[in-house]
């Protein structure tokens, strides 16, 4: 590995992947643009592989002046946070792209698709690899368009309205963390007295951790409206329906599976990192809005009708635990809440395809048009049985596992908030299987019966319905396979990601004072009780 | 000492992925040899451990084999682990043997149902979810085999799955589950922030060669450095008796069992009569170091417990479908097993759980006979009179009714004494008044089990015949397909011949699949139980060194107990005779606003669904309109309502415009980064 700059391409592979897709004939294009994606994947596991389990900061860091009067550099690198994530984002490109074949056949704009899928892919790559404020917020942006894009052009009937939503809530959240970068830049460089410079590394180092805690917490909301809005943080999820519910199921994979997770990277990478004092006095407030939302949107998902509206809920509710985890501010917590960033990653990518599947089977997503499907998809059925069991959090599934971490480390930390961010389990068990059971037990309804007869509906519902209703296809199989293999293989060691976390995470459990003190050099770590009791006193002072 | 325990999960786990992907494809014989021999061969490993178990010391008899780090995050580490102890020797027997019957049962049972391959794998999937259960060393993978277990009840109650009754127990089921789940998740996040771990050596029995120790108390070589808080302690047991209540069926969490049933009957056996049910009494037995150590607990337990036991048996008393009246039985059943260990008879309550599993296994097998017979009947006011036709059922359901009501020398006389002594001898030691109020409602449940029992047994094989024409069997089968010829027997006898519109010509008893396995237990029910008498208790004498030693029962209480036990018993056989027996049994309606009530469960599951369920849905109904799509969409759709006026004016536009708008923000933020940054 020496000297290749392993991120920089794992970075840009994708991109030359929407080169190509916009320049090739349409299927060449999507071979190329699969090619692309799976290479990155390729580069990412190879980077799971060298990455260090003793070393802690940054690794494999790479570091080029862009405009460096600004503050503003090209710096890259991966620790026990992001190197995961890279990984989801690459195997969850490469299986949207595998799901998209249907939109590259019908030639409807497909290379702009293609092109517009790998772009928002090389803009979440740049999300978890950048080090500099900067460049995070210009990847950050970069997400947004083709994924506004995606939303709008490629959608259901509302599609318009579901894009413009999406795009106001993110952009006024985006915009507010804007600020927020350049107010803490300006800050630390002023306390420093040294230049305006945006490297993470060089923040930390001049003591962005200890500014005062009012000033933190200032930072802190305006970073958070970014995150909180990314992640369907309770009450700023009401773009997550609609844009879920229109968007085409490849672009949901992308946006529900990786970028949500941007906002939960998010709040870990900058918020618990810079401002940890303004964490732990705001870990209460966000604490209670996650709980909200584990139980409101569980209590959503329970009465939603549509099911892709269904799983969106879901997705959010989950997305919740994450945030939960993290906030607890203990170990267990937070390497939960990335573990759980992965596994639901995996699990929502796969309950989408499957809904997308039973949707183009028959034309409907409907949960009152279904029942009995299993009669007559038994395969499909089993593989979805398999991620709504995950999904519900039965263990030696993925899910369980970051759950069982998060909501130990939330109770660690709260007892309430554990026991009721816990409590979730019951819902969540009802809300899947009335899905599960829903479409695919009971007798078959009219729909299942008379699907692959009907002629009414778009064109391109007609002529999948012409070929009725055929059980999982060699391509679907494909492209969920690797999906299920994981959701098993994560659920039955889930010690093999956890191991690769502790360095990174640690840091975060101490308190402001041990960072500070410890920040950019060696690993030797002060002793966990030790800080733990500086802390205490240094949150007790004044400000 | 042998640890094989390993094998005891993996070979049924093999046979659940084996059948489960290529099973569709396979031959029948070759999945019942699959789908059993799997189970004989864990029941070999299991019975391997056991007698390497009876070969060593009583002090030493613990394997425990760590295989692989599960997890692990700052302080917590949880290993993969499996225990080869005492309780979990004898867990396992009763699992994979009374298991590896049921599933020779199932060959003929099943023998029509499409779903051949389906029901031996997801059977085999629980035996290892069972036994990773009761074979873990750690209170994770207990919840880990707690929750398999729960999937495994899942998936083979909804088995038939086109039944919409069917699927709706399959859900309910799950769900009341899972909060069972919920209270072992919350007593697990307790444990770990009391003790540090989760580990049972740790937490519950100490070892003093690794330097680990234990809650103070009589199972305790070494009392635990730290001293938790009796309100933790007592905490933390009343999560896990949440979570055993659950799966247990005791009250207030019962009401998934009874329509459990909607399963096929050998799952009823096995799942909900055998084996799953009984997990909760294990959990107890189990955690009993923590039971005791934690104050005001069993008192509880024992409440509910007794509770349970007489609300089920009252309601088993007016049940007319003949599953419903066995599943209430196990239901009361399972509260005698707790009683027994709120009494401190910890051991008593496994004694239990093991006749229990064989003459309710039995008794549901016999069940199940009969309804194979009828064509999928179920409702006994439509039989009668059927001793003739089926005199092997009708003599192994004779042998599980006298041991289910206790009756001396079969296997629930024993079991039961056991627990009713623990309790009397409780009673008079304390002098509480509470535990000779359970031990009366544990005189008076057996009184109601022995009548529920003969009804039962009177009302099916006694008397005239009350049904119509029995169509060829296979009816219980699930989706539908052509009916397959029975087995055509010859009515060569002359009455049948005489009567050509016998509606039983084609009724026919067991075949040998089915026969054999309901004979080993007949004999089980009849003799499983001397090996826990009162005069030579080899179980309870095992099993101490995990559960303790149970009250000392012996002289007047001793001769006392089984006195009032026999009376109750015999008393409520001599009632069901007089009403079922003696005459032609009348299940005429009543109104009788008592047997109402009973007849309708005490209204619970009504209550449940207007209190909890109904309110719950409304307010998510009422938030999704009024939160999710006013207050919360209200801004956002008068932006949307500008978007849709202006592409209807803009129609040609529409894409420039949305491209722009995008663009616009992008540089926007950019103009602004820019600004802010020249600023400085």
């Amino acid at each position: 590995m020496n000297g290749f700059p392993i991120l920089s391409v794992i970075l840009f592979l994708p991109l030359l992947g929407a080169v190509g897709a916009l320049v090739l004939p349409r299927t060449a294009g999507w071979i190329w643009a699969l090619a692309a994606a799976l290479a990155d994947l390729v580069l990412a596991l190879v980077l799971l592989t060298q990455f260090s389990l003793a070393a802690s900061g940054f690794q494999f860091a790479e570091r080029a002046p862009w405009l460096p009067g600004f503050g503003i550099n090209y710096a890259l690198g991966v620790d026990g946070v992001s190197v995961f994530l890279l990984a989801l984002n690459a195997l969850l490109t490469a299986v949207a792209l595998g799901a998209s074949w249907g939109v590259v056949r019908s030639g409807d704009r497909s290379r702009e698709y293609l092109a517009l899928m790998l772009l928002l892919s090389t803009g979440m790559q740049g999300v978890f690899l950048a080090t500099n404020l900067f460049l995070f917020y210009v990847f950050w942006e970069l997400m947004l368009v083709p994924a506004y894009f995606l939303v709008g052009m490629f959608g259901g009937p509302r599609r318009a309205y579901a894009a413009i939503k999406f795009v106001l809530y993110t952009a006024a959240g985006s915009l507010l963390m804007l600020v927020g970068i350049i107010a803490l830049g300006a800050l630390v460089s002023q306390n420093a007295r040294q230049p305006f410079d945006l490297d993470l590394a060089t923040l930390i180092q001049r003591g962005a951790a200890s500014l005062p805690a009012g000033t933190q917490i200032w930072l802190f909301l305006a970073f958070f409206a970014a995150f909180a809005v990314k992640s369907g943080l309770f009450p700023l999820h009401s773009w997550v329906p609609d844009t879920y519910g229109e968007a085409p199921v490849p672009v949901v994979v992308l946006i529900a599976g990786v970028m949500a997770k941007t906002g939960t990277y998010g709040f870990i990478r900058f918020n618990l990192t810079l401002f940890p004092q303004a964490s732990r006095e705001l870990t209460g407030l966000m604490s209670a809005l996650a709980v909200a939302g584990i139980l409101y949107f569980a209590l959503q998902a329970l009465v939603a009708q549509d099911f892709k509206r269904l799983l969106a809920y879901v997705s959010i509710s989950h997305m919740s635990v994450i945030i939960l985890g993290a906030f607890a501010l203990n170990t267990q917590g937070i390497e939960g809440g990335i573990l759980q960033m992965v596994n639901h990653g995996i699990i929502i990518a796969a309950l989408f395809l499957i809904a997308g599947f039973i949707e183009r089977r028959t034309g409907s997503r409907r949960l009152a048009d279904f029942g009995g499907l299993a009669t007559r998809l038994p395969w499909l059925a089993t593989a979805f049985l398999i991620a709504a069991l995950s999904a519900l959090g039965l263990p030696g599934l993925n899910s369980f596992a970051g759950e069982f971490l998060a909501f130990l480390g939330a109770f660690q930390a709260n007892v309430i908030f554990g026991v009721l961010g816990t409590l979730v389990v019951i819902p969540a068990a009802w809300y899947m299987l009335r899905f599960f059971q829903g479409v695919m037990a009971g007798p078959p309804s009219e729909l299942v019966e008379t699907a692959g007869a009907a002629s009414d509906g778009p064109a391109r519902a007609r002529r999948t319905r012409a070929r009725g209703l055929a059980d999982l296809r060699g391509g679907e199989l494909a492209v969920l396979l690797p999906l299920l293999v994981l959701i098993v293989a994560l659920g039955v060691a889930p010690g093999a990601l956890t191991a690769r976390m502790e360095f990174s995470v640690r840091p975060l459990t101490l308190t402001p004072a041990a960072i500070t003190s410890t920040s950019g050099s060696s690993p030797a770590w002060p002793d966990v009780a030790a800080a733990r009791h500086l802390g205490a006193i240094s949150i007790a002072g004044p400000r | 000492m042998l640890n094989l325990t390993v094998f005891t999960l993996a070979l049924p786990l093999a046979g659940f992925l084996i059948l489960g992907l290529f099973g569709r494809r396979l031959p029948r014989a070759l999945i019942a040899w699959i789908g059993c021999g799997t189970i004989l061969l864990a029941f070999a490993a299991a019975a391997a451990d056991f007698i390497s178990m009876l070969g060593t010391a009583q002090t030493s008899r613990v394997a425990d084999t760590t295989f692989f780090n599960w997890v692990a995050s700052g302080s917590l580490r949880i290993d993969f682990g499996l225990l080869s102890d005492p309780l979990s020797a004898i867990m396992l027997l009763v699992v994979t043997g009374v298991g590896f019957l049921i599933h020779v049962y199932s060959i003929g049972y099943m023998a029509d149902d499409p779903g051949y391959w389906r029901f031996f794998s997801f059977l085999n999937f629980f035996v290892f979810a069972m036994a990773l259960l009761v074979a873990a060393d750690n209170f994770l993978f207990l919840l880990a085999g707690w929750a398999g277990v729960g999937l495994a009840s899942f998936l083979l109650i909804g088995f038939w799955y086109t039944r919409p009754s069917a699927v709706a127990a399959a859900t309910k089921a799950f769900v009341v589950n899972v909060i069972g789940d919920f209270g072992l998740l919350l007593a697990i996040f307790l444990l770990f922030k009391t003790f540090g771990t989760l580990g049972y050596e740790a937490i519950l029995y100490g070892n003093p060669a690794s330097g680990h120790s234990c809650i103070a108390g009589p199972f305790c070589p070494a009392p635990l450095a730290i001293h938790p808080a009796g309100a933790t302690l007592t905490a933390i047991a009343l999560l896990l008796f949440v979570a055993a209540a659950a799966k247990s069926a005791q009250l207030p969490l019962h009401v998934w069992l009874p329509d459990a049933m909607e399963g096929p009957t050998p799952v009823s056996a096995l799942i909900h009569a055998a084996t799953m049910v009984t997990a909760g009494v294990y959990l107890v037995a189990r955690a009993a170091p923590l039971f005791t150590a934690a104050p005001g607990v069993l008192p509880i337990v024992g409440g509910v417990a007794g509770g349970t036991a007489l609300f089920a048996a009252t309601i088993a008393c007016v049940q007319t479908d003949i599953k419903r009246v066995l599943a209430y039985s196990t239901m009361s059943q399972l509260g005698y097993m707790f009683m027994g260990e709120a009494a401190s008879g910890f051991s008593t309550g496994i004694f239990h759980l093991t006749t229990h599993a064989y003459f309710k296994a039995l008794l549901f097998m016999s069940a199940g006979a009969v309804i194979h017979a009828l064509a999928g009947e179920q409702d006994m006011r439509k039989m009668g009179g059927l001793r003739r036709k089926l005199p092997t059922t009708f003599w192994c359901f004779v042998a599980g009714g006298l041991a289910l009501a206790a009756i001396f020398p079969f296997a629930g006389f024993w079991s039961k004494d056991a627990i009713l002594g623990a309790i009397l001898e409780r009673a008079s030691t304390t002098g509480i008044g509470g535990w000779y109020v359970l031990y009366a409602v544990g005189i008076l449940t057996a009184g109601l089990t022995g009548f529920y029992t003969f009804r039962l047994i009177f009302g099916v094989f006694l008397g005239q015949y009350r049904g119509g024409e029995i169509a060829p069997h296979g009816a219980e089968h699930g989706p539908p397909e052509p009916a397959a010829a029975p087995a055509s027997r010859p009515n060569g006898r002359g009455r049948e011949v005489a009567s050509r519109r016998d509606p039983l010509a084609r009724v026919h008893d067991v075949g040998a699949a089915m026969r054999w396995p309901m004979l080993i237990l007949a004999v089980l029910a009849v003799i499983g139980g001397f090996y826990g008498t009162p005069f030579s208790n080899w179980l309870g004498d095992f099993l101490a060194p995990i559960a303790g030693t149970s009250p000392d029962v012996s002289g007047g209480t001793l001769a006392l107990n089984i006195a009032l036990g026999l009376a109750a018993a015999i008393l409520g056989i001599a009632l069901a005779w007089l009403r079922y027996g003696a005459r032609q049994a009348s299940f005429a309606p009543t109104r009788n606003p008592i047997v109402v009530f009973f007849e309708n469960r005490y209204y619970v599951d009504a209550l449940y669904d207007h209190v909890i369920v109904r309110p719950l849905l409304w307010a998510g109904r009422l938030l999704r309109r009024d939160l999710e799509g006013v207050a919360l969409d209200g801004g956002t759709r008068g932006v949307g309502g500008v978007v849709g006026w202006s592409s209807g004016v803009l129609r040609a536009l529409q894409t420039g415009y949305a491209r722009n708008y995008a663009l616009a923000i992008f540089l926007g933020a950019t103009l602004i980064v820019v600004y802010y940054v020249m600023q400085r």
